[in-house]
């Protein structure tokens, strides 16, 4: 509905009513596709589907709400078997060590649930900005660069006394990428920039939150080598260093190394195994 | 349960004699190798797509922020006049409904690299096609060929019935599905193929009889049961043997009932992929 209100209003614009589209057999091309986006969902969804297949953890295929309807089954099963002691309270049982928030449980394996890149974040943190405001403006043109997303600018939310940093102050920008913006970055990374990063072999094997979600740091260096920061390098009057961040709905760092590397992110520490 | 024997096996390094093939409730497990190239190019977008894309594009341009040309570029650069010309093609394709911004743009870039080999500035970039020789000659046995899909290898076995089918082989005794089928692949195809395997489970299977003079010669099993693994190959080509197997084709999911009989086809068809 959305598209059709658009479309009428963009032909009021152009005071043209002709179909502004032709469905007329094209050249062969990939006009329009985007390159990694096809790749995921023709080669590594399949992959990861079968790498990250648990027989212990998967859910019938012919139950529509699998988690709810296994998590049922179970209950009356049990309760109709034995009669339950004492059952613990959930929050009992689900405790982690030293506090820490509780992870979400994973959700049982099926065609549905198969790890994919949500968003990424690209994120600097501009430390001049606590003396100028202006040092700001760089990062903001840069990350608009390299992103073609306007970013947004940070406001400190605490102080900071030690840094001299006040609630309220600008202290740096983000940017959040999602669909096809979000491969094009990512494209962008992986071909021109993570290859051309100095004594850098590759994210540790050890990388990620715990839940899936990846992060990199780079250097200011590395901003440069940008194709879009690279043929106006001078414009720029500070280089600063950003970190990306991979947002995945995988459920465990594993899965999300492995999504990652489908796209051909390097990790380091995997040896190969020789075999005779 | 499996794993002992083969760990034992690999412990000791001599030779030793063949194992029995594994049967199980009168069928033999056999291992077989769904082995592909993936796609090596991005395929080709339907008309649909590219209207849409081509619509959305426009729609984009029209909401967009203007661009701050004096910040990207020098004032009398090449680089700016470039720009301006790229900027009038959209600005007439803006106009123009039946014209791409993409189309538009990539017209005066061939004028603009055009004019560049006479004053050559930077290395020409020109497109490959997206047909190659092996495609034109029909060559079912070239990795070159069907840029666009996922290629299947299928081997062809000395014998009238049945003799298409993906590489597999009987597991032994005490050896794991991915193990025997990795040794059934280097045993048919040769050793000359870097190929990976997704994982160490099975993705699909099918299940058959053999032929009732067969179990009268070789009794022991009624049947087989294949477990299909599957693979990818980076690089290198398929060389068969010349006893267990005579030739190999790399075919699309579309080509393989020409292969294969109904049966086989309809077992593994939900393991191969459309494109």
């Amino acid at each position: 509905m959305a598209l059709r209100l658009l479309a009428s209003r963009s032909a009021i614009r152009t005071a043209n009513t002709q179909r502004s589209f032709s469905t007329a057999s094209v050249l062969s091309s990939s006009h329009g596709l985007n390159r990694l986006k096809e790749h995921y969902h023709n080669i590594v969804a399949e992959d990861l589907m079968i790498l990250t297949y648990d027989h212990s953890k998967v859910a019938s295929p012919t139950l529509k709400n699998a988690d709810l309807d296994s998590l049922l089954n179970n209950a009356l099963s049990e309760s109709i078997q034995k009669p339950v002691v004492s059952a613990p309270k959930v929050e009992e049982i689900r405790k982690r060590k030293g506090g820490k928030p509780l992870k979400p449980i994973a959700p049982l394996k099926n065609g549905s649930n198969i790890p994919v890149l949500d968003k990424i974040t690209v994120h600097a943190m501009v430390k001049d900005a606590i003396h100028s405001k202006n040092h700001i403006l760089s990062a903001f043109m840069a990350l608009q660069s390299i992103t073609a997303t306007r970013p947004e600018v940070i406001i400190a939310k605490t102080s900071v006394a030690n840094w001299k940093l006040r609630e309220g102050m600008p202290i740096g920008v983000k940017v959040t990428l999602r669909g096809k913006e979000m491969y094009q970055f990512l494209d962008k990374l992986v071909e021109i920039v993570l290859p051309r990063l100095k004594e850098w072999h590759g994210l540790p094997m050890t990388s990620g939150d715990g839940n899936g979600n990846i992060g990199i740091g780079f250097p200011p260096s590395a901003l440069a080598l940008f194709p879009e920061v690279e043929g106006s390098f001078d414009m720029y009057p500070k280089m600063t260093g950003f970190d990306v961040v991979f947002n995945t709905t995988a459920h465990t760092n594993a899965e999300g190394r492995l999504l990652l590397s489908g796209f051909n992110v390097p990790f380091k520490g995997a040896k190969a195994v020789k075999k005779n | 349960m499996l794993g002992k024997g083969a760990l034992l096996s690999r412990s000791f390094a001599t030779a030793i004699p063949s194992r029995a093939p594994l049967v199980n409730n009168n069928f033999r497990i056999v291992s077989g190798v769904v082995l592909s190239r993936t796609p090596q190019i991005t395929r080709d977008s339907t008309p649909f797509e590219k209207a849409y894309f081509d619509y959305s594009e426009k729609l984009e341009r029209q909401t967009a922020a203007p661009l701050a040309s004096d910040f990207y570029f020098k004032k009398g650069s090449l680089a700016e006049r470039r720009w301006k010309e790229d900027e009038e093609a959209r600005k007439r394709a803006m106009a123009d409904p039946n014209l791409s911004l993409t189309d538009a743009v990539k017209e005066v870039q061939s004028i603009q690299q055009d004019e560049e080999s006479v004053t050559p500035l930077s290395n020409k970039f020109e497109t490959g096609s997206r047909l190659t020789e092996a495609d034109k000659k029909n060559d079912i046995k070239s990795l070159d060929r069907a840029l666009q899909r996922t290629l299947y290898l299928i081997v062809k076995k000395p014998r009238d019935q049945h003799s298409w089918q993906f590489p597999q082989g009987a597991v032994e005794d005490g050896e794991y599905l991915h193990d025997a089928a990795e040794r059934e692949l280097a045993e048919e195809c040769g050793k000359n193929m870097d190929v990976w395997f997704v994982g160490r489970q099975p993705v699909g299977h099918y299940t058959y009889k053999f032929p009732e003079d067969h179990v009268k010669k070789n009794p022991g099993a009624n049947g087989a049961k294949v477990f299909f693994m599957k693979a990818h190959v980076f690089a290198g080509q398929c060389k068969p043997d010349n006893k267990e197997v005579v030739d190999f084709a790399w075919v699309t999911k579309d080509e393989l009932p020409q292969y294969v009989s109904p049966e086989y086809f309809d077992a593994v068809k939900d393991i191969l992929s459309d494109l």
